[in-house]
């Protein structure tokens, strides 16, 4: 045997580089693996080595300023599931376990549980002795449950489109829960857990523990009570009227905090009907401060503020009505046929006379009395603090006739919100102060400390204290003598306004036979503390009035705020009880409500039967006010004797046009075609009235048609 | 004449000879201390990291017998380096005489794996002998490469002039190889198989095998088996999921990422000693076949790259040594053990660093696992008494 040879020297010196070469080149690899590729695999490391637990925070309460809790997280509890730490054989039993107690499909459990996500919730918000069953099953380390949070609104339906609700998840959705949701959420905490490979927490592992800060309650400014004062007389009108829906607010004039609002029909926010979005969303609307109208005559006393204000009119103003008046050549009707003749300022207010308030209107000057719309906050969103304000729709100076003007004097072609009228004519009472509307008082931490603190801020003096006073008296007068009798509360002091306005159609044009029937009342009338008005949109009874409509609710709600409030009846004189007439034909109640001193109003057939009465039997109220008799559902259409305001519309001309067109051009202005005989064609060859002329809405044109049927 | 003119050459044998038998009769030598510290260095390190890959695993495994594996390793330590010292000592130049025997041997240990051998993660390797009273299981391929390297170097170093020829030098070489072939083929241990062949090559390649038979045998085997694991759908799967092994869906690829995992959390400092996480089950076999993923979790890569070039170090000294020895055989044995050992490292680490296929080899000195703790120990004494005979 050799030493070995200078070839063998000369491989062994090669093999020795090139296991050194090899050692460098995974030298390199491990610095592409450990460092160039090392955080993006660190962070697979922590994702697989720890188990990340939310620690949910607990969402504020919502509370009215009374401390009622209007909305509270109860205690509901999660499944969750592990799916690395269920065994594989032992999938199929949890799945079906699982599947059998959720009630859930078990393909779907089996499909979720042999996942490889870390962490899947696999139900949620179920009751405590789902839980229990759960551990008795013994289902090992890989399903487990944790707290959960249920949303409970303990007042039902009450303050629904206010508050609004969360989703499954907690979340704010709709209402303060969604405006208020990053005070309300809290933050949640969480926590990590180091654990090995089968999930099992480390004996000597880290725990990051990052606590949950809870939600803050949101105390409003709302009154529960008379929340469901409002309501309940909101639904009775609901019902009572078959309305599309009826509207309502209560505030403190004094503050500008909003006691009380809703809009009918609600829904309970503890189940919204998550499945029909359409009909959600339209229940949800919170109508008030999102949906703006044509207010009619309860704006006759901001143009009545406004004209005394600016000196335009005074005390002592006389008015003279002889049905109507011309503007620019337009014809501004009176509803009162024949007109009122010559009033004072109080009579005028009292019989809601229109040419009065064109005349306020014309005096004051477009730029007078725009500032006062302005001024009491119209053409604005009040910035109450509730989601989706509208703004409402003043059109703009610059585009302003006096036709315009003159028809705004009497509520028309000016579009205000609820929340903005009411806001405005509690300026125009409570001394002219324009108060910032609001409903959230205070929002409060978990500790107490309180984070944000609403004040009742001025937003503007509007009119004089002096103005305000005359204000109230003469919209005392109104509830006293004038058309707003209904709404008198026997040993109260009440003024309001009643209004009838006029709907518009999705085409922009008025539409016939749609009305809002409103009225907007404030008491104590001598020294104001709360303004209701409660809006009836589309009543379909015969009698669509303020007056008849809506006052009676007022005065229904009014009378229970001010009992609760703590104001004390002065001695009721003059006060009746309604007694009951139901069953009874309307000439019977006619005459029973008239030996107790009580007006009735109807419309239909005096033979028919009175199926519902307002104010129904046993109600107090002051005697001269009227009982509103309901019979069968009539067409709402037919002027009335005692309508206040007379839709009149002016006849288009049809010469030359088409028996379709003809219809169409009549429909648009809400009158109808009547064709005799029917069976003609051809073009429009007269009709009759003729074009021009001013009738009421409804009328019947008679045209004739070029070529004549062979009979 | 001319046989007057061969006696000088005769001669000159004849003191050649007497000067090669003396040195081995006195043996006076020291060992390489540098290889023997090496050596143990690397065997403390693993006791160490053993005992923190698989403290977790042990505990949750044994019920809180947490030091099992320790205690296992501890003891064929103790056993490997006792046989490590009685090697150093003992004359390689005697195992020449027990080639054959051991060649036997070894074979019929094959053989018997592939009857009664104990399937282990697909491949029948294990002997275990505790069903006959003897607590002890044993994988004869761990020590089949050694025999490989014993019986190819006496071979080889006795015939040098033979090796030239492809029939009378490489044919009777690639019929053991061919034998160790089938019977690992036969126990479905395909990646030793393939450790085998190169072993047998890298032999092959010292002892002095022409350069065109090698790359003619290479050319012929690289297609066989390109063929043999393509044939195969799971084969080719395991073979190719180290490429991506973050969408390989074959049955490794987990380790693969884990190993991956563990490594790249390490980054360059490591975790510390005993704060790796993906040894808490995360990663399997941390302690053993991807023990050295667990050493660059806690140590880092700078721990790597240390533990590197350790082995590094040792194959320099054994290479050295192979270069240094007096005699052909002593030369040969060296240069086989260092290479298997460097080429084990290697390997071992190139599969945890997801940069080859998956093979069960482990890593030198380190991974848990008495067999071959204890083969590479006693092949460290063969490398420490050739070291005794070197220039």
């Amino acid at each position: 045997m050799d030493a070995p040879g200078i070839s063998n020297k000369k491989r062994l010196k090669i093999m020795l580089g090139i296991i050194c070469g090899l050692f460098f080149v995974l030298s390199i690899r491990l610095v592409k693996i450990m460092v160039i590729d090392g955080d993006e695999l660190a962070g697979r490391a922590e994702s697989q080595q720890t188990r990340n637990t939310m620690l949910s925070a607990t969402r504020g309460k919502i509370l009215d300023s009374t401390g009622v809790v209007l909305a509270r997280n109860a205690t509901a509890y999660k499944i969750v599931v592990w799916p690395k730490s269920i065994k594989t054989d032992e999938r199929e039993r949890v799945a079906r376990e699982l599947s059998n107690l959720l009630g859930m499909d078990y393909a779907k459990v089996l499909e979720r549980v042999s996942s490889n996500k870390q962490e899947i919730i696999l139900a949620r918000q179920v009751e405590r002795d789902v839980v229990d069953k759960i551990e008795a099953m013994k289902l090992g380390n890989g399903v487990g449950t944790a707290i959960d949070t249920k949303r409970y609104y303990s007042a039902g339906s009450l303050f629904s489109q206010l508050l609004g609700f969360t989703t499954v998840d907690g979340e704010g959705q709709a209402g303060l829960e969604q405006k208020y949701d990053k005070y309300l959420a809290g933050k949640d905490g969480r926590m990590v857990t180091e654990t090995d490979a089968r999930s099992n927490a480390l004996a000597y592992g880290v725990q990051e523990l990052i606590p949950a800060t809870d939600g803050d309650d949101i105390v409003l400014t709302t009154d529960a009570v008379m929340q469901s004062a409002l309501e309940k007389a909101c639904k009775e009108a609901l019902e009572v009227n078959k309305a599309i829906n009826v509207q309502g607010i209560i505030m403190d004039c004094t503050t500008g905090e909003i006691k009380a609002l809703t809009t009918q029909p609600d829904f309970d926010p503890n189940s919204p009907p998550r499945s029909d979005m359409a009909l959600l969303n339209s229940l949800m609307r919170n109508r008030v401060v999102t949906d703006s109208y044509e207010p009619g005559s309860t704006f006759k006393l901001i143009t009545l503020a406004a004209a005394l204000d600016s000196k335009s009119v005074t005390a002592d103003t006389g008015f003279s009505c002889d049905g109507g008046c011309i503007v620019n050549g337009e014809r501004i009707k009176c509803w009162k046929h024949g007109g009122h003749g010559s009033q004072t300022l109080y009579k005028a207010v009292q019989n809601s006379c229109n040419p009065s308030f064109v005349r306020m209107a014309l005096s004051m000057g477009t730029e007078t009395f725009y500032d006062y719309i302005y001024s009491f906050g119209f053409g604005s969103s009040t910035g109450s603090g509730i989601t989706g304000e509208s703004a409402g729709i003043v059109t703009h100076q610059k585009y302003i006739t006096d036709n315009t003007l003159a028809r705004i004097g009497f509520g028309q072609s000016i579009a205000v919100t609820p929340l903005q009228l009411v806001t405005a004519v509690s300026a125009a009472v409570n001394g002219g102060n324009l108060m910032q509307p609001y409903v959230v008082d205070s929002i409060v931490a978990p500790d107490g400390t309180v984070v944000l603190k609403n004040e009742p801020t001025v937003v503007r003096r509007v009119i004089s204290e002096e103005t305000s006073a005359l204000v109230r008296e003469i919209a005392e007068s109104v509830v006293s003598e004038g058309s707003g009798k209904n709404a008198a509360i026997p040993g109260y002091r009440v003024g309001g306004k009643t209004g009838t306005a006029q709907k518009y159609g999705s085409d922009g044009k008025v539409a016939q036979g749609q009305l809002i029937a409103s009225f907007i009342g404030f008491a104590p009338a001598d020294d104001p503390k709360y303004v209701c008005l409660i809006l009836v949109d589309e009543p379909q009874v015969g009698t669509i009035f303020g007056s008849t409509v809506a006052a009676p609710f007022v005065k229904q709600v009014m009378e229970e705020v001010l009992r609760y409030s703590g104001y004390l009846p002065e001695s009721a004189e003059g006060s009746v009880l309604v007694p009951d007439v139901t069953g009874m034909s309307v000439n019977e109640a006619k005459h029973e409500l008239g030996k107790v001193g009580l007006d009735a109003v109807f419309q239909d057939d005096e033979n028919e039967l009175v199926t519902a009465q307002v104010p129904s039997a046993g109600a107090t109220v002051q005697a001269g006010s009227g009982v509103l008799l309901y019979t069968v559902m009539t067409s709402a259409d037919e002027p009335d004797i005692t309508a206040e305001e007379d839709e009149m519309v002016t006849v288009p001309n049809v010469l030359d046009k088409t028996r379709l067109e003809a219809s169409d051009a009549l429909k648009a202005k809400g009158l109808t075609i009547k064709i005799d005989p029917p069976d003609q064609s051809g073009k429009a060859i007269r009709q009759s009235p003729a074009a021009g002329e001013t009738v009421p809405k409804g009328t019947e044109v008679l045209v004739e048609f070029s070529d004549t049927g062979i009979g | 004449m001319e046989h007057v003119s061969n006696s000088p050459a005769l001669n000159s044998r004849g003191k050649a000879q007497n000067a090669r038998v003396r040195p081995m009769q006195k043996r006076q030598g020291p060992l390489d201390f540098a290889l023997l510290i090496t050596v143990v260095i690397i065997c403390a390190f693993g006791l160490v990291m053993v005992f923190s890959a698989s403290y977790y695993y042990a505990q949750s495994r044994n019920m809180d017998n947490g030091f099992y594996y320790l205690k296992n390793q501890s003891m064929y330590f103790a056993i490997g380096f006792a046989l490590m010292l009685a090697l150093s000592f003992f004359d390689y130049h005697t195992l020449d005489k027990f080639k054959t025997l051991a060649l036997i041997l070894i074979i019929a240990l094959m053989v018997a794996v592939v009857f009664w051998g104990v399937e282990r993660n697909g491949a029948k390797r294990w002997l275990d002998f505790s069903k006959i009273g003897i607590p002890l299981s044993f994988q004869p391929s761990e020590l089949a490469k050694f025999v490989l390297v014993l019986y190819m170097a006496s071979f080889m170093s006795k015939r040098p002039q033979l090796m030239a020829s492809f029939s009378h030098g490489i044919v009777p070489m690639l019929i053991i190889m061919g034998v160790f072939g089938i019977l690992l083929l036969a126990q479905k241990n395909m990646s030793m198989m393939v450790i085998m062949v190169m072993t047998g090559a890298v032999m092959l390649f010292f002892g002095g095998a022409r350069m065109a038979h090698l790359v003619t045998l290479a050319g012929i085997a690289a297609p066989v088996m390109v063929i043999a694991v393509l044939s195969e759908e799971y084969r080719k799967a395991r073979m190719t999921m180290f490429w991506d092994p973050w969408t390989s869906k074959a049955d490794g690829a987990y380790q693969l990422r884990q190993s991956l995992i563990a490594l790249g959390s390490g980054g360059i400092f490591g975790k510390g000693l005993n704060f790796s996480r993906q040894k808490l089950l995360f990663l399997p076999y941390g302690e053993s076949d991807f023990i050295f993923a667990i050493i660059g979790e806690e140590l880092g890569l700078i721990g790597c790259v240390l533990l590197m070039g350790a082995y590094a170090f040792l194959v320099y000294r054994g290479i050295r040594i192979a270069m240094r020895c007096k005699d052909r055989f002593g030369s040969l044995l060296a240069a086989g053990i260092t290479s298997v050992i460097g080429m084990q490292a290697i390997v071992n680490i190139a599969v945890a660093t997801s940069s080859a296929p998956t093979t069960g080899q482990t890593l030198p000195f380190i991974s848990a696992g008495g067999t071959s703790l204890v083969i590479f120990l006693s092949a460290a004494g063969i490398l420490l008494n050739v070291s005794r005979n070197t220039q």
